[in-house]
């Protein structure tokens, strides 16, 4: 499949950190609109894999492409590669919704302005726009109550929820999602999935690294199935009832028991 | 820029001799300032409150005031009141008391380090209180106070340099005295400087091996 | 012991401009130091080697070598360039370059306190390194840096002292001048002393005043009851 074609491509990914190899050649494909959910043990490279098609991490080989667009860098005429500058990486990392396992809502800014202040410094929008733009957003998470609220006294659903706002409201062209719901107490899962079962609906394209089967088994259109730096095992959600590897089953039987 | 670098491999010789002097008041001055450090705080645990506001009352003094007016004080303001110090023991004095201080406030966060249960075992065993000190709770205060304690030593080196100003012979001072005959200033204080910055720089990378040596030790 | 505090009095006119001095120069010094500091601190947590090498050099000779070395270097180095700027600039810059070495560690150290993925998020919604640091890692740094950046600028007052033997007339050298014409060191260097430790507490006293008052802000912040427009940012 030619990587241009799909919407987000990643292709032949690696990347270390020293010693520890965190993805050894990791090919992606995701179409527009498509849900994929990535599982996996932890320390499988699943969150590193996530942050290079943002290029908050940079693959040491492999190209990462973005709706036909290579991100990060290009490959000039000699075929050497070429860094791209700041402000196109900053301005794609913009189109680009990242969720976190540890929501990093800022905790200098009221909930308000934790989705006002991104529009103006990097969308330039005024301040009226945007804090027009962030209450509807808000209110559409839920949270038109606690927008003058201060992050400490907020719940982890409402986190990230407020966190899902501030992506959103960059009208972004494809979400990752960082285990958005690890950190949650068990109450406030649902809430939070509620949420991103809308963006869904929606048609949004969304890559999800998880560990709730049960919301992957719902929404996802295909489930990736990582382990030490390699997708082992990929296919529709069916494949948690059958799975072929037998990492994977293993992997399940894990969680069974856990 | 015409600056003439035979002129700062000439004067190291000299300046080598200058830097012995420095090296020899630093550790006297650091040595009876540790001495002067481990008694303030050993007498503060004491809890007398007059003597613990006198210790206090010396510290901020030191803290608040420059080096070079502490200086001065013990080598011109002491004869006033009948102390007549020459410059090199009026130095030595002057440094001493600052790095005291310090050391003292080294040593004081180094105490509250060592684990009550340490002292309870110790006394518990019965044993007196000058071995309970000197074999149990010093040790371990030392040991922790390895990294700021080093620190406050090339800092004790650098206040030596000061010292040139009461007419010590310690390395600034020969510096000066090199500069002032051939007026090649800027030559002279590199070499000077540079070795300053040896001397401090390995000194603070051997605290972090220490450190990272004794850390395995402990459990 | 046969002291006479009056001259004090007498020669106050010269002491009190030499206090002014010393004031305005540490208040220059804080406030360029800061600038070079955050300059220092930026190009040691960079990337790019050829602002890395330059920066760690510069804060380790200046930390490693006493500062009354680095005065002299300034003045001479400036004289024998040719320059001619007076003795209170060449002060300033050097006592503002001395403490933005210090100034630079402490600013490195509250940047990294603040937890890596606070930066991450904010370059994740397509804000550039400096739209991080100033919208969202500066803001949470304050708090963390505000004591030892205290306690740095009142070595910066002592520090100024050193000044007085580059001839800029500050306290300290007003005081020597003075000394040299009444003969009374006792008294005049333990004025000098009580002037100098009277500003360092006055700065740690407005420093603890400030962190009172950082204090009640974050509580304000906690409660429930956030009514109104309150104060969107720090």
């Amino acid at each position: 499949m030619n990587a241009h074609q799909q919407f987000v491509s990643v292709r032949g990914v690696e990347k270390r950190y020293g010693e520890i190899i965190a993805l050894r050649g990791v090919d992606l494909d995701v179409a527009e609109g498509e849900v994929v959910c990535i599982i996996g043990p932890s320390g499988c490279g699943k969150s590193t894999l996530l942050k290079t098609i943002n290029w908050l991490e940079r693959p040491d080989t492999g190209a990462i492409f973005i709706n036909g667009e290579q991100i990060g860098e290009t490959v000039d005429e000699n075929g050497r590669k070429r860094a791209r500058p700041e402000s196109e990486i900053n301005a794609l990392r913009a189109r680009v919704g990242m969720l976190f396992q540890n929501f990093n809502v800022w905790p200098n800014m009221t909930a308000l302005e934790n989705v006002v202040r991104p529009q103006m410094v990097v969308l330039r929008r005024s301040r009226d726009e945007a804090e027009e733009i962030a209450r509807s957003l808000l209110d559409r998470v839920g949270l038109s109550d606690q927008i003058y609220q201060w992050p400490e006294s907020l719940s982890g659903g409402q986190l990230q929820r407020v966190a899902l706002a501030r992506a959103l409201v960059m009208e972004p062209i494809v979400m990752l999602l960082d285990e958005p719901t690890a950190s949650l107490d068990p109450e406030m899962v649902g809430e939070v999935l509620a949420a991103f079962r809308s963006l869904v609906d929606d048609g949004m394209t969304m890559i999800i690294v998880t560990h709730e089967l049960g919301f992957a088994k719902s929404v996802a259109n295909r489930i990736i199935f990582m382990e030490s730096g390699v997708i082992v095992e990929e296919g529709t959600p069916e494949m948690l009832r059958a799975p072929r590897t037998e990492r994977l089953k293993q992997y399940l039987d894990l969680l069974l028991y856990s | 820029m015409n600056f003439d670098f035979s002129y700062t491999v000439d004067a190291m010789p000299w300046l080598l001799k200058g830097a012995l002097v420095t090296a020899q008041v630093s550790l006297l001055c650091f040595v009876l300032s540790l001495a002067l450090g481990t008694l303030l705080t050993i007498i503060r645990t004491l809890e007398i409150s007059l003597i613990n506001a006198i210790i206090a009352l010396y510290v901020s003094f030191i803290r608040g005031t420059p080096v070079l007016i502490q200086i001065f004080l013990a080598y011109y303001g002491l004869p006033v009141i009948g102390i007549q110090l020459d410059a090199f023991t009026a130095g030595i004095v002057a440094v001493t008391l600052n790095s005291g201080a310090f050391t003292t406030e080294i040593l004081r966060g180094g105490l509250k380090a060592v684990p009550n249960s340490q002292l309870e075992a110790a006394n518990s065993l019965g044993l007196k209180r000058s071995i309970v000190w000197r074999k149990v709770v010093l040790p371990q205060v030392y040991l922790t106070s390895i990294p700021p304690l080093v620190n406050e030593f090339t800092l004790v080196v650098k206040a030596t340099a000061l010292l040139s100003v009461i007419t010590v012979v310690e390395l600034f001072r020969t510096a000066q005295q090199l500069f002032s005959s051939h007026y090649h200033v800027v030559e002279v204080l590199i070499g000077t400087a540079a070795i300053y910055f040896v001397f401090c720089f390995v000194f603070s990378r051997v605290s972090v091996v220490i450190e990272q040596r004794f850390a395995v030790r402990r459990p | 012991m046969d002291l006479d505090f009056s001259i004090l009095v007498e020669h106050r006119e010269v002491l009190i401009n030499g206090f002014k001095l010393t004031i305005f120069i540490v208040i220059c010094s804080i406030f360029l130091g800061m600038v070079l500091g955050a300059i220092l601190a930026i190009g040691r947590m960079s990337q790019r080697l050829y602002l890395r090498v330059p920066a760690v050099t510069i804060v380790e000779f200046i930390r490693n070598t006493p500062f009354i070395i680095q005065a002299f270097l300034f003045y001479h180095g400036l004289l024998a360039l040719g320059g001619a700027l007076p003795e209170v600039l060449v002060g300033i810059l050097a006592l503002a370059l001395y403490s933005s070495a210090y100034y630079a560690e402490i600013l490195r150290a509250g940047i990294l306190a603040v937890p890596h993925g606070q930066s991450q998020s904010a370059r994740a919604v397509g804000m550039s390194y400096f739209q991080s640091l100033r919208n969202v890692v500066f803001p949470q740094m304050w708090p963390i840096a505000l004591p030892p950046m205290a306690s740095q600028t009142m070595s910066l007052v002592k520090e100024s002292s050193i000044l007085s033997t580059i001839t800029v007339w500050e306290l300290t050298l007003s005081a020597q001048s003075v000394q040299g014409i009444t003969f009374r060191p006792f008294e005049l260097f333990f004025l000098i002393a009580i002037l100098y430790w009277g500003t360092n507490e006055s700065i740690a006293f407005g420093i603890r005043r400030l962190e009172k008052l950082l204090q009640k802000r974050q509580s304000r912040r906690v409660s429930k009851e956030a009514s109104g427009r309150a104060e969107y940012v720090t």
